[in-house]
């Protein structure tokens, strides 16, 4: 019976750690790109109408939850094609941008926008139990000292003529 | 015996020539790394510029891969799923020897980065690996101490109060 208490309230506890993980959640219906963390995520196209120069192309992604820049970077292009490629580490939404720059001036010739949907999950459950476990184990061992702390205690007080019913 | 002379001074013109030849390539493609920058970055929180110094190429590209830290078993990061996978795979200019991009590193511990090396017309130079490390943020490892910590002392607090009452009831 004891037993089956303890149980329920492992369950418990690991459902609740498996809600937090999905608090800021994500909306992919929207999304121009779909993108999984843990795996890589290319975000390719074409600048059409931007003439035979080569341009330069600029890349950068922004987490939309905090505005964080995540990753920014430039290229070059000669048909006004491009293609990069990166994993969004964390399951929320991004925005994508890639802009044509003239090399010569510095100006922007075209830019395309893109909303990257990024499908969150669970921590495995390997790390879960892990956590756990290593969690348990420092309260028992505190428990332990806590326990032979007060055993030591009485045993000074009974040493000095009391009588030890400690068992 | 002029034979076995012969084969062998052949042997070590080989030898020589294929180390020289590995110690010209390594050369062909020195990379210099801003470590003494990333050393402060604190993971999933700062937006950090990795600056490549390239001292044989002025002008071409670089096509960048960059791997996130091993799965470690004692040491879980925040970010689980991403250990171990590919991070980045993607083109960078080079201009005036440099190349850089911004980045805020997912995870603390050490990333492994391929380099493949082009000029500016697109031929193949030389491939090169670099290794980044990224400290854990150190107000994280305060915190964790501190948890830690508080949950010792209520495990402590716990073993010592039940075990007070249990000497009492078995006084009585």
């Amino acid at each position: 019976m004891r037993f089956n208490r303890v149980a329920g309230l492992v369950l418990i506890l690991m459902l609740m750690m498996q809600a937090s993980v999905f608090a800021h959640g994500s909306d992919e219906s929207e999304a121009d790109i779909h993108a999984r963390v843990g795996e890589l995520a290319y975000v390719e196209g074409k600048f059409d109408q931007i003439g035979s120069n080569p341009v330069a192309v600029k890349f950068k992604a922004v987490r939309l939850e905090d505005g964080a820049d995540i990753l920014s970077m430039e290229s070059s292009s000669v048909d006004g094609t491009y293609k990069f490629g990166m994993q969004f580490f964390d399951g929320a939404e991004h925005e994508v941008t890639v802009e044509a720059v003239d090399p010569a001036n510095g100006s922007v010739i075209a830019e395309q926008k893109y909303i990257v949907g990024v499908q969150a999950f669970n921590p495995p459950a390997g790390v879960k139990f892990k956590a756990f476990v290593f969690l348990l184990a420092v309260i028992a061992i505190g428990m332990t000292a806590g326990v032979g702390i007060s055993k030591l205690g009485k045993r000074t007080r009974y040493a000095k003529g009391g009588n030890l019913s400690v068992k | 015996m002029t034979k076995w002379l012969s084969v062998g001074f052949a042997a070590f013109l080989i030898f020589g020539a294929v180390l020289a030849t590995s110690a010209a390539a390594k050369d062909a493609a020195t990379i210099e790394l801003n470590e003494g920058v990333l050393v402060a970055v604190r993971p999933d929180l700062d937006t950090s510029t990795v600056e490549l110094s390239f001292q044989d190429v002025t002008n071409g590209s670089v096509h960048i891969q960059l791997s996130s830290p091993e799965t470690k078993f004692f040491s879980p990061t925040d970010f689980p799923w991403v250990e171990g996978t590919p991070l980045i795979d993607s083109t960078v200019s080079i201009e005036n020897g440099k190349a850089s991009f911004d980045y805020m590193f997912p995870i603390r511990g050490e990333y492994a980065m391929t380099l493949d090396l082009m000029d500016d017309t697109g031929k193949a130079i030389g491939t090169q690996e670099l290794k980044i490390n990224i400290h854990e943020n150190p107000k994280e490892v305060r915190n964790a101490i501190i948890f830690i910590g508080l949950l010792a002392i209520f495990g402590l607090l716990c073993g010592w109060v039940f075990s007070k009452r249990r000497m009492r009831l078995d006084a009585v």
